[in-house]
């Protein structure tokens, strides 16, 4: 018999249950019914789509149950506001979207996405950014996010940069482009004169941290895939992010940095570590497609352009394959980005 | 001696097809008991690894296999299936309800007792709960969106639509490519309810698309 295949439209239809919130939550959370929290989910952007003009752009976090009790009151945009009046606060509601109970956030006003993506252990947790744009978190991590503009599409002007999953090398590219190479986001330089990085920063408590989450982020809106940050409470072998495809090919992104940081040094004998730790984690690893080391060069221009290098795929991003003896295993690849610390008209 | 095998088969399905939509409130009628069926022979490959029966066709009504409707009637003729509301159009449609008589609840609950029989009887619920959610009157629309008996209506074919082989089910091709992409990150296996969700879900992304629109009109 000759194998057939689904036509168009349902394999468009299968990509979007694979993106669809709810099945990430339950994918996260053996306790959330799929088909009940889509419907949950499904009630909580008509909400906020219909409240948002009252609302405005003060963030907050509503923590979503599939428990019934008809006996609370309903959310109601009074209800959020007072809640979050003096302290930010978790609402945490029912099925039908009624308020269980308010708990408070040890956080003052400033609501982050660290704060309610670590109050979301073992739970779901809506955070309301802005008029435009709700994040849900489960387990610690981010689900996916709404945007209320239209949540058809994906949120803001993203859609001209997004890839599908197997070309997220592409993404990072861009993600270096319009977040990094020039401090656009993630403002490491603790000394950008002397090239020096932060050894943290914020909520970050390592230099790679601070590149970490926001390429995490960038990957998480641009790619037509799962992707999964390294989950907060596990060491070692933990790969630093996983992109999983429809159909189960899984992509890793390991993120180095290299030069000084307030603390320490990185030369290349520290990334040939890195290399032959990343082979040996993909000989353990058969069923990963392929992996990259996203490294951050923050030493100086001379020696970034030093690098034994197979190709120079943009101002300031090389390919390379060898490093100090070490070779890139045979399913990865190593991209090493170089820090600009002037901006161009200095330059 | 086939024939006979096929109603044999088709005598579990039909009696849990009834069994599961009483328990809904919902009287199945001719093409809906033919359509319930369908649905679990399509997630049969899914969900337990061996495949439901080849014996559906695109018909003019949506999938039909000549030996639910045989098994129905013998089901009847021994008086585990009542049939109710008969009424005739033109002379070759005849339009009735079956439910379960006491001895067919009976049978329903020794047949439960065997473990294999009781997991299909679970999908059998399984697949009522989504279709309660949706309305049992939209159970056409639900079958007409299904990515197998969608290719061959489009396609024109009359064959059976082998829905035990995994090269023609295609809702077992989507499902099994989502399965494994929801597994990768993991170490649970999908559960059966969130399968069976998923499908349901799926058909009803499909049922947003143009293309389904256009199957609707066509």
């Amino acid at each position: 018999m000759n194998k057939v295949i689904p036509l168009k439209a349902h394999q468009d239809a299968a990509v979007a249950v694979f993106r669809d919130i709810s099945l990430t939550i339950q994918q996260r959370l053996d306790s959330w019914d799929f088909a009940a929290g889509r419907t949950i989910i499904d009630h909580l952007t008509k909400f906020l789509r219909k409240y948002r003009n009252e609302l405005g752009d003060t963030p907050f976090g509503l923590e979503l149950t599939q428990i019934n009790d008809p006996s609370k009151p309903e959310l109601t945009p009074r209800a959020i506001t007072r809640a979050n009046t003096n302290n930010a606060s978790l609402i945490s509601l029912d099925c039908e979207l009624r308020i269980l109970k308010i708990s408070p956030l040890n956080c003052s006003m400033n609501l982050s996405e660290s704060i309610l993506s670590a109050a979301s252990t073992g739970t779901v947790i809506a955070h309301y950014e802005n008029k435009s744009l709700v994040r849900f978190f489960a387990d610690c991590l981010t689900a996916r996010c709404i945007n209320l503009d239209d949540p058809v599409y994906p949120p803001g002007r993203i859609v001209r940069m997004r890839y599908v999953a197997n070309q997220y090398r592409l993404a990072i590219r861009d993600h270096y482009r319009h977040r990094v190479k020039y401090w656009q986001e993630t403002d490491h330089w603790a000394d950008r004169t002397r090239r020096r990085l932060y050894s943290r920063l914020g909520s970050c408590s390592k230099t790679e941290d601070i590149f970490h989450r926001s390429l995490a982020r960038w990957l998480e809106l641009h790619l037509d895939g799962d992707v999964k940050s390294k989950p907060r409470d596990t060491t070692g072998d933990e790969p630093d992010i996983q992109i999983t495809e429809l159909g189960g090919r899984i992509f890793l992104v390991e993120i180095k940095w290299l030069g000084r940081n307030e603390k320490t040094i990185h030369d290349l004998k520290w990334l040939k570590g890195a290399m032959n730790q990343f082979g040996k984690y993909l000989s353990k690893q058969p069923t990963v497609t392929s992996a990259t080391i996203v490294a951050y060069d923050a030493r100086s221009k001379d020696k970034f352009e030093a690098l034994n290098h197979v190709e120079e795929v943009e101002d300031g991003c090389r390919l390379i394959e060898e490093c100090a003896g070490a070779r890139v295993p045979a399913r990865g690849d190593c991209m090493v980005f170089y820090l600009e610390s002037t901006t161009a008209s200095q330059s | 001696m086939a024939e006979s095998r096929f109603t044999d088969r088709r005598g579990k399905d039909v009696l849990f097809a009834l069994a599961v939509s009483s328990s809904s409130k919902q009287q199945l009628g001719r093409l809906a008991l033919q359509k319930f069926i369908y649905l679990f022979d399509v997630l049969a490959l899914a969900c337990r690894e061996v495949g439901g029966s080849k014996a559906f066709r695109p018909w003019r009504n949506g999938p039909y296999d000549f030996a639910i409707q045989n098994t129905v009637d013998a089901l009847a003729f021994r008086g585990f299936v009542s049939i109710s509301n008969l009424s005739f159009r033109r002379t070759k449609n005849t339009e009735c309800n079956y439910t379960l008589t006491e001895a067919g609840k009976t049978v329903v609950a020794q047949f439960k007792k065997d473990k294999a029989f009781y997991n299909d009887f679970s999908l059998f619920e399984e697949i009522a709960l989504e279709i309660n959610r949706r309305g049992w009157k939209n159970i056409k629309n639900i079958v007409y969106s299904e990515p197998t008996y969608r290719f061959a209506r489009s396609n024109f074919q009359g064959n059976e639509l082998a829905l035990n082989s995994q090269d023609a089910n295609l809702s077992w091709q989507l499902l099994n490519d989502l399965r494994k992409s929801f597994e990768v990150t993991r170490d649970k296996p999908m559960s059966r309810r969130t399968l069976v969700q998923v499908f349901f879900a799926l058909l009803d992304e499909y049922a947003t698309t143009p293309d389904s629109k256009f199957e609707e009109q066509s």
